[in-house]
């Protein structure tokens, strides 16, 4: 219906709009949202005919907008003043835009006595705007605007003006209007919660540019840029680098996330992701760490899984041949007790093998390739992974270490969390490899004993290999046969209500201390600092909260509730 | 409340500096002396003399007609020219070209205008002193209405086009009405300028129809007498009472528009 297209308006030397392009669907409600000063206004203005583009078209079921007057455009707006007429009554500044239609008296008064009806102000005909409360002029000024039946209503800012109360009804005034006069709404906000509440669609505005267009929901649970999860529902950001399972942030360890690039419905619903996966207890093993490993990461043992890969494969005397994923298919990676070759997954995720006398055959899937990935009881040699993530080598006598790939946001090999003690990983060779996190207290899972094996030059530079620890070694310019891959800097987006507390200093998760506790909107609102990063976590819990400031809690989160943004 | 009580001292000397001559004007119009200088006791007389001056009855006459005209060209003009630098240019050098008048020196006004008359060969009366009144009432009047439209919702103005009405529309409906206390104001000034205002008139008048001061001014050259302080102290009261009534439709606009 209305297409904006390469729209670009320039103020001096401020872009306000850079090469804007949307759609908005006939009946839409559709917000425009971002903070002051992204372009969204003046987008509205140009559509409204009060300010005009640098370049650019705009077109209304196929009509030019550009060329018409703004009092010939059959477009109305609702400004964020309201810019009611102060020395008209409330029924003669709704008449005035039929009076300037040239209608009949009568029909004017009929016209404006419905719409006064419609907006529940029959009774304030007689007034003047100054004698109106601040909800009674928001809704003359819509009545102004809707009496004359545009095809399209711009609204500016309609309820910031409105204290809270008075906001929520209006809300739902607003949305049952659009609905009642099937009126194409856009809507222009800087209050996300405003935006979400009323709209179908949502663009985000950034420095006169969208940043991502969507559904509330998907927005807010599968931000796409940084700037659209710090901006929508105020998310726990955290800054680091991707790898199998999460993301790998200096100081606090691998925290659990999905891809946002994950695009897979399968992979959104943990449901749907287990009923394809191999019998296997501990299918729900996202988790870089087990039960009885004194680990640092943050995740817990029911973190669902993500993705359709083989997560977790655990069996006795089981083969399990390629997990079954919808692109999975597994050949030639050989995990024979202790040893895992060639496999080649593309995009595939060999989470975590654990099986006795597992023969797990190599996971392909997605594309990402690792051949020659080999686990020899305790040693893994040449993984080499183009997208491949070595998560954890874990077994009795095996060790499978499924090269990972989490789809886009993985060009890197990381050999995550192989815990083993002593182990061996030879030749993991990968730019931009990661050895995140060799741990070597034996705190493998089950039954693992890498007594053995040895890590040695997992092609990282900056790798360490301490008694079989290696953490946070990133290796750059490491090769392997037959692929590049990079470890990605990426964005952990987390929101508040989403976070886990327990106050149970055993549990696993990040260890942090509570700063604030504060209650409103029947939730309480956490914030908890956490060593090693400078913002504190926030935290959102339904109900009054148990904790107290200054309480020593841990905090975790599902790994789908998290989203990994990649930045740049 | 806390401030310093000495800061009213020169406060009120300023006053009483500023008044204190008003104050003996009015005194020694109720002079029973014939005396400008000394009182000796109160009476009404010269009030009545003054009543039967023809001189100075055509002068007021001739006054208020030339006030009259070139306020209403001064309101209809300023309000023109504030509304075009308001909305039309973004220029500060006509800005500021369009409100000089009001700051020129009146004797330059006074002989450029005369020359200018005598060039296009204008013949001078009443009516070329109200073209003249006009010029300097009207930068007058478009700096107080400017002030106000700078102060003005333009979103009224973009609302009105928004709802399908024309600039001309827009302008005498929605503009307009918004401006209406700025725009008295300003012919109210413009008004009580043009009563009292000699150097231009003195220049462009006909010798056969003086305004009221020209009148004074040549009565005074042959000695001040309690008269002309009975008709400085009318002229007073009348010029109170417009800049009062100016002041207070100032405000009650600012507290319209603020609502």
């Amino acid at each position: 219906m209305l297409k904006i297209d390469g729209v670009t308006r320039r103020f001096g030397d401020v872009t306000a709009l850079d090469n804007v392009s949307l759609e908005i669907e006939q009946g839409e409600f559709f917000a425009l949202l971002g903070p002051s000063g992204c372009g969204k206004t003046t987008l509205l203005r140009i559509l409204a005919g009060f300010e005009t583009p640098d370049a650019g078209t705009v077109t209304l079921d196929g009509d030019d907008l550009l060329s018409m007057q703004p009092n010939r455009r059959p477009i109305n707006l609702m400004f964020q003043s309201y810019a009611l007429f102060p020395h008209m009554t409330v029924a003669k500044n709704i008449a005035y835009g039929l009076e300037q239609e040239k209608l009949g008296k009568a029909e004017i008064r009929q016209r404006v006595g419905e719409v006064l009806e419609t907006i529940g102000l029959a009774e304030m005909a007689g007034r003047k705007p100054s004698q109106l409360s601040g909800g009674q002029r928001q809704r003359v000024a819509l009545a102004r605007a809707i009496v004359k039946r545009p095809r399209l209503l711009l609204l500016d800012e309609p309820l910031s003006a409105l204290d809270k109360k008075v906001r929520a009804g209006m809300q739902l005034e607003l949305k049952r209007l659009q609905h009642e006069v099937g009126i194409t709404f856009v809507v222009v906000t800087h209050d996300q919660e405003e935006a979400m509440s009323l709209a179908d669609r949502i663009a985000v505005f950034q420095t006169g540019q969208v940043r991502q267009v969507d559904e509330p929901v998907a927005l807010y649970e599968r931000p796409r840029t940084p700037f659209v999860a710090d901006f929508v529902g105020a998310n726990n950001l955290f800054e680091g680098t991707a790898v199998p399972g999460g993301l790998e942030v200096p100081g606090l360890g691998v925290l659990p996330a999905e891809s946002a690039e994950i695009e897979d419905p399968e992979t959104v619903e943990p449901d749907d992701a287990a009923s394809e996966k191999p019998s296997s207890e501990e299918s729900s093993s996202e988790e870089p760490v087990s039960e009885e490993s004194s680990s640092e990461e943050p995740v817990s043992e029911d973190t669902a899984t993500d993705g359709p890969e083989s997560d977790g494969a655990e069996s006795e005397d089981a083969a399990t041949d390629g997990p079954d994923s919808p692109d999975a298919e597994s050949d030639g990676a050989e995990s024979d007790g202790a040893e895992s070759e060639g496999t080649d997954a593309e995009g595939a995720e060999t989470e975590r093998a654990e099986s006795e006398d597992t023969a797990t055959d190599g996971p392909e899937s997605g594309g990402a390739e690792s051949d020659g990935a080999e686990s020899d009881g305790a040693e893994s040699e040449g993984t080499d992974a183009e997208g491949a993530e070595t998560e954890r080598a874990e077994s009795e006598d095996t060790a499978t270490d499924g090269p990972e790939s989490g789809g886009a946001e993985s060009d890197g090999a990381e050999t995550d969390g192989a815990e083993t003690d002593g182990a061996e990983s030879e030749g993991t060779d990968a730019e931009g490899a990661e050895t995140e996190r060799a741990e070597s207290d034996g705190a493998n899972a089950e039954g693992t004993d890498g007594k053995d094996a040895e890590s040695d030059g997992a092609g990282a530079e900056d790798g360490e290999t301490e008694d079989g620890e290696a953490e946070g070694g990133e290796a750059e310019g490491g090769e392997v046969e037959g692929g590049e891959s990079k470890g990605r800097k990426a964005l952990l987006a987390v929101r508040p209500e989403k976070v886990r507390l327990s106050d149970e200093m055993s549990g696993e998760g990040l260890p942090g201390t509570v700063v604030d506790v504060s209650f409103y909107g029947g939730i309480s609102h956490i914030a908890v600092t956490v060593e090693g990063r400078d913002k504190p976590v926030l935290v959102a819990q339904q109900g009054a909260a148990k904790v107290e400031a200054g309480a020593q809690v841990r905090l975790d989160w599902d790994a789908h509730d998290a989203v990994l943004i990649r930045e740049g | 409340m806390g401030k310093p009580r000495f800061l009213y001292v020169p406060f009120w000397l300023t006053y009483v500096f500023l008044y204190a001559p008003i104050l003996v004007l009015l005194v020694m119009s109720f002079n029973a002396g014939r005396s400008p200088y000394v009182h000796e006791g109160f009476s009404l007389k010269w009030y009545g003399v003054l009543a039967q001056d023809e001189k100075i009855l055509k002068g007021l006459v001739n006054t208020l007609i030339v006030a009259a005209g070139s306020t209403v060209l001064a309101t209809v003009l300023g309000t023109m020219l504030a509304v075009g630098l308001a909305r039309y240019t973004r220029s500060k050098l006509l800005d500021a070209l369009g409100l000089m008048p009001a700051i020129l020196p009146d004797l330059v006004l006074a002989i450029g205008l005369l020359v200018f008359y005598d060039v296009v060969k204008f013949s001078l009366g009443l009516h070329s002193v109200i073209l003249a009144h006009a010029l300097f009432g009207m930068a007058f009047v478009a700096a107080v209405v400017r002030t106000r439209l700078t102060h003005a919702d333009s979103s009224l103005e973009e609302a009105s086009r928004d709802l399908g009405a024309g600039p001309v529309t827009t302008f005498v409906r929605v503009t307009l009405p918004q401006l209406v206390p700025g725009i008295v104001a300003g012919a109210l000034l413009a008004f009580t300028l043009s009563i009292d205002e000699f150097v231009i008139a003195f220049f462009t008048a006909a010798p056969t129809e003086p305004t009221l001061p020209i009148v004074i001014y040549s009565m005074v050259r042959f000695g001040v007498t309690p008269e002309i302080n009975a008709l400085a102290s009318i002229l007073l009261l009348v010029s109170f009472t417009v800049v009062i009534v100016a002041q207070r439709m100032t405000k009650i606009g600012e507290i319209r528009a603020q609502d």
